[in-house]
C-alpha cells in the first residue's frame, strides 16, 4: 500500500508549516503566499477525498429537480418545448460515469437557468418548493465544502462535507409536501 | 466553445457580450481588454529587473530633470493588484529630492477588473476633499509598463490595528475591528469623509472616464447591474440558481436615483489607513470601483454584515465602528440626507450580487486561466463569494415569503 493522497497532503502541510515558513521571516510576500498554501492544504486534506461523491450528489439533485420539472411539460404533451427551453436531452439525466457527470453538469445548470428565466414555477407550487429545497441543499454543500477557507461565517462549527454528503445521500431531494406517487413518479421523462 | 472554457472568447463572442450588457465606456474597455488578454499567454509574476527598466522608461516620459529609482520592492497584502514601493530621486536645479512612491499595476486578471484611468482621475479629484494618496502618473493601457498601472504617493498609516481585534481582518482588512478607545474618533472621520465624497461637486471635476447616469431614472442602478451581470457571464464556471434569482429580482426592482453622487464603491474597514497613535485617518484607499450613482450604494456596502466586527459584548459593529442604528442616525444627521430603506434594501441585494460574482466567479476564473500572481489566494477567497450567495438567498427568500 503506497501513501494515499491524504497522507501526501498532510506531509506537505507539515513540512511547509514546520520547516519552510519559519525560514521566510524576511520575505513578506513569500511568507504571505506560503501561509495561503498552508490554508489551502488544510482545506484539501478535508475535502479532496469527497470530490467524486460531491459531484454525484450534485448530479442526483439536479436530475431529480429537472425530471420533476420535465414531468409537468411532458404530462401536458410538450416534451419538445421543455427540451427547447432547457437545451437538456433525456439521456443527460441518466449518466453513471463520473467523467460524463462532470462534463454534463455545466449544461444542466445552464438548462436550469433557462427554465428559471422562461418558465419559473408559480409560487407555492410543488415544483417551486422543490426548486427552493434544491437551492438550500446546494448552498449547504457549498458551505460545508468551503468552511475552512476562513470566509464562511462560523465555518468551524459547520458539518464537514463528508457529513453533509452522507446526510443528503440518506435523504434525497423530493418534491416537498407531495411525495411522487407511482402514477407520476418522474423516474424518466421519456 | 465548451461552456466551462472561457479562456478563448472569439471576437464575435466578445461583440455579443458587449451588445448584451450596456455599461459605462471605460468599464466596457476594461472588461473587453480582460477578455482579449485572456486569450494570450499565462500571466507570470513580474520580473523585478524588467520592471525596473520599464519603470525608468515610464518616468523618463513624465519628468524633465535627471532622476533614478532605488529600493523597488514588491509589497505583500494586496488582494487584487500587484503593488510595489520605490524611491524616486530627482536632481532639480532647486535641489535634490527623494520621494517614496507606490506603483499599482494590473495583473492579467484580478478580483475586480477595473480601469486605471478611472481610479487615477477620481483620486486626483479627491485631493483636498478627503485624505488620499497623491496621484502622479497613469499608464492606462499599459503601453510602457506592460500592464495598466498608476503611480501614487506613499502614505503612512495602518489598515487594521497592530494588535488584532477578534478573528477577522486577515485578508484585505475585511471585518477588521478597532480598539474601543479608537472607535469614536475613527467613526466621526469615517462618516465625515463619506459625506464629503457624496457632497463633492463632480460636475466641475475632470472625470472624463466616467459616464453620468441621468438623475430621475433607473440608469444608475441598471449600469451597475449590467456590469456585474456581464462579469458573471464572462467569468462563471457554471450557472448558480441564486445568481439567477438575484438577477431577476434586481431587474424587476430597479430604483430611481434622484441625486447623482460620487460613490466610492468599496468604502469600508480595511480600505482606509490611520495613525494608530492619533487615530487620524491618513488616506482613503481603493478607488478603483468608484462611479457616479446613488449614495445608497455606498451605504449598503458599509452596512454589509461581512465587514462588521463585534464589540466586547458581541454586538456587531458596522465596519468595526458602531452599531447599525447609531451609524445610520449619525450619517443622517451629518449628511442631511435621509436613508430610504427601500433603496438601501435594493443596493444591499445588488452589493451581495457583486460580492457573490467577484468572489465565486472572478476569483476562481483568474486562477483557472492562470492570469493572476495570487492563484492560491484567488482559489481560497471563493469562500467569500459562497458566503455572499448564502446571504443573498436568505434575503431573497425572506422577501418572497413576505409577499
Amino acid at each position: 500500500m503506497t501513501p494515499d493522497t491524504n497522507q501526501y497532503l498532510r506531509s506537505i502541510h507539515k513540512a511547509l508549516q514546520t520547516v519552510i515558513l519559519p525560514e521566510l521571516t524576511d520575505k513578506p510576500f513569500a511568507r504571505e503566499q506560503a501561509s495561503m498554501v498552508l490554508s489551502s492544504l488544510s482545506l484539501l486534506i478535508e475535502i479532496q477525498q469527497f470530490e467524486p461523491c460531491y459531484l454525484r450528489q450534485e448530479y442526483k439533485d439536479i436530475c431529480a429537480l429537472l425530471k420533476h420539472w420535465a414531468f409537468g411539460y411532458c404530462h401536458g404533451g410538450s416534451c419538445d418545448s421543455w427540451e427547447d427551453i432547457s437545451g437538456i436531452r433525456c439521456e443527460d439525466l441518466e449518466f453513471d460515469e463520473i467523467q460524463d457527470i462532470k462534463a454534463t453538469m455545466p449544461r444542466l445548470k445552464a438548462g436550469l437557468r433557462a427554465l428559471m428565466d422562461s418558465a419559473m414555477p408559480q409560487a407555492e407550487s410543488v415544483l417551486h418548493k422543490m426548486l427552493h429545497a434544491y437551492i438550500c441543499r446546494q448552498l449547504e454543500r457549498e458551505k460545508s465544502l468551503l468552511r475552512k477557507t476562513g470566509f464562511i461565517p462560523e465555518g468551524e462549527t459547520l458539518a464537514d462535507i463528508g457529513k453533509t454528503l452522507a446526510h443528503q445521500g440518506a435523504f434525497p431531494l423530493l418534491p416537498r409536501h407531495s411525495e411522487p406517487t407511482p402514477h407520476h413518479q418522474p423516474e424518466s421523462f421519456q | 466553445m465548451n461552456i466551462n472554457d472561457k479562456r478563448y472568447f472569439s471576437d464575435q463572442a466578445i461583440a455579443a457580450i458587449r451588445a448584451k450588457y450596456p455599461v459605462e465606456r471605460t468599464v466596457d474597455e476594461a472588461l473587453t481588454w480582460k477578455l482579449q488578454r485572456r486569450r494570450g499567454c499565462d500571466y507570470r509574476l513580474t520580473d523585478m529587473d524588467e520592471l525596473s527598466v520599464r519603470l525608468s522608461r515610464f518616468i523618463a516620459d513624465q519628468v524633465t530633470e535627471p532622476f533614478h529609482i532605488t529600493a523597488l520592492t514588491r509589497l505583500p497584502g494586496g488582494g487584487s493588484k500587484e503593488m510595489f514601493r520605490f524611491t524616486l530621486h530627482r536632481q532639480a536645479a532647486t535641489g535634490d529630492s527623494a520621494e517614496n512612491l507606490i506603483l499599482r499595476m494590473n495583473p492579467g486578471e484580478s478580483i475586480a477588473e477595473t480601469h486605471r484611468l478611472r481610479e487615477f482621475q477620481v483620486m486626483k479629484a479627491m485631493k483636498g476633499v478627503v485624505p488620499v494618496p497623491d496621484t502622479y502618473w497613469v499608464d492606462a493601457d499599459g503601453a510602457v509598463l506592460g500592464n495598466s498601472a498608476m503611480v501614487c504617493g506613499f502614505v503612512t498609516g495602518i489598515a487594521k490595528p497592530s494588535k488584532p481585534q477578534g478573528k477577522s481582518g486577515s485578508v484585505s482588512g475585511i471585518g477588521a475591528g478597532f480598539p474601543k478607545e479608537q472607535r469614536e474618533p475613527l467613526l466621526a472621520q469615517f462618516i465625515a469623509h463619506l459625506v464629503a465624497i457624496q457632497n463633492f461637486r463632480w460636475q466641475i471635476a475632470d472625470l472624463s472616464a466616467f459616464d453620468v447616469p441621468r438623475a430621475g431614472t433607473v440608469e444608475a442602478a441598471s449600469l451597475s447591474l449590467n456590469q456585474w451581470s456581464r462579469v458573471w457571464e464572462e467569468d462563471c464556471f457554471e450557472e448558480h440558481p441564486v445568481i439567477t434569482l438575484a438577477a431577476q429580482w434586481l431587474t424587476n426592482h430597479l430604483p430611481i436615483a434622484n441625486d447623482i453622487c460620487l460613490v466610492h464603491n468599496d468604502y469600508r474597514n480595511g480600505n482606509f489607513l490611520y495613525n494608530e497613535d492619533t487615530a487620524e485617518i491618513t488616506a482613503i484607499l481603493d478607488w478603483e470601483l468608484a462611479r457616479l450613482g446613488d449614495y445608497h450604494e455606498d451605504l449598503a456596502w458599509i452596512l454589509f454584515q461581512g465587514f462588521a466586527s463585534p464589540d466586547e459584548n458581541g454586538t456587531p459593529l458596522v465596519c468595526g465602528l458602531a452599531p447599525r442604528d447609531e451609524f445610520i442616525k449619525r450619517y443622517e444627521e451629518q449628511s442631511g440626507r435621509s436613508v430610504d430603506e427601500k433603496k438601501l434594501h435594493y443596493y444591499t441585494v445588488l452589493n451581495l450580487y457583486k460580492l457573490a460574482i467577484l468572489g465565486s466567479a472572478t476569483n476562481a476564473r483568474a486562477a483557472a486561466d492562470r492570469q493572476t500572481h495570487l492563484d492560491v489566494m484567488m482559489n481560497l477567497s471563493t469562500g467569500l463569494g459562497y458566503s455572499a450567495l448564502c446571504e443573498l438567498y436568505q434575503i431573497l427568500n425572506a422577501e418572497e415569503a413576505s409577499q
